[in-house]
């Protein structure tokens, strides 16, 4: 298991929803950002998005 | 309030997000990505992936269940690294739908079981599928969710007797 994985912060289980105590910025985290699967969502999206008329039918 | 949620660990630009989930059928690596989407009225508009890394290929799934019992931690969990995807983008909206129809729902009820937490940071839209974009209430059903990050205005005195504005986020508690 990749110890990295391993939150900072102790035991502590609970938090509020902002509390970023336990966060830890990791340099080496692996890059998803051309991951196959997550551009096919990103698309699917996008053309959800576009078809939902965002703007035209606000307050 | 207090939420039961995972730690997590962000990259250095802020919009990838790791944390485990463990539960009794193991432990599985989920993974959070705001994606770049559109500008729309000078907002910029990222979309919420949210997925599983397989840890043989290291690629991203969203349609496995882990059913490791946690789905409120997951979720609390999710709706926390908005919160600190916000902080450092702030100004943009974050966009969010399901794979499936059944994830749609799951996100909704998510949301609707944390909207008074979420309500404090965020101004959140549902697209109903007869109305169009309205303001998210539990108990109803969306086809999508759009999340823009509440700021507190504040007036300034500056020199010379003349006011200015200053924006902040929430006060993070």
């Amino acid at each position: 298991m990749d110890s990295n994985l391993e939150p900072k912060g102790g035991d502590k289980k609970s938090y509020t929803i902002g509390d970023r105590s336990d966060v830890t910025v990791d340099k080496s985290m692996k890059d998803h950002s051309n991951d196959p699967y997550a551009l096919k969502l990103l698309a699917d999206a996008r053309r959800s998005f576009a078809e939902s008329n965002f703007g035209r039918d606000q307050d | 309030m207090l939420l039961d949620r995972y730690g997590y660990r962000v990259n250095e630009s802020y919009s990838q997000y790791e944390f485990k989930s463990e539960g009794p059928n193991g432990l599985v690596i989920k993974k959070v990505l705001y994606q770049y989407m559109t500008t729309v009225d000078y907002v910029d508009q990222y979309n919420l992936f949210f997925g599983d890394v397989d840890q043989r290929t290291g690629k991203l799934s969203d349609l496995s269940v882990s059913n490791n019992k946690d789905r409120s931690k997951i979720l609390a969990t999710v709706a926390a690294t908005a919160v600190d995807f916000s902080d450092h983008f702030p100004g943009s909206r974050i966009y969010a739908q399901g794979s499936t129809p059944t994830r749609t729902r799951v996100y909704q009820m998510g949301i609707a079981a944390h909207f008074a937490e979420i309500n404090r940071y965020f101004l959140v839209k549902g697209k109903h599928i007869e109305k169009g974009w309205v303001f998210f209430r539990p108990g109803y059903n969306y086809l999508a969710f759009l999340a823009t990050r509440k700021y507190i205005l504040f007036l300034t005195k500056k020199k010379g007797g003349f006011y200015g504005f200053k924006f902040r986020t929430q006060r993070r508690r």
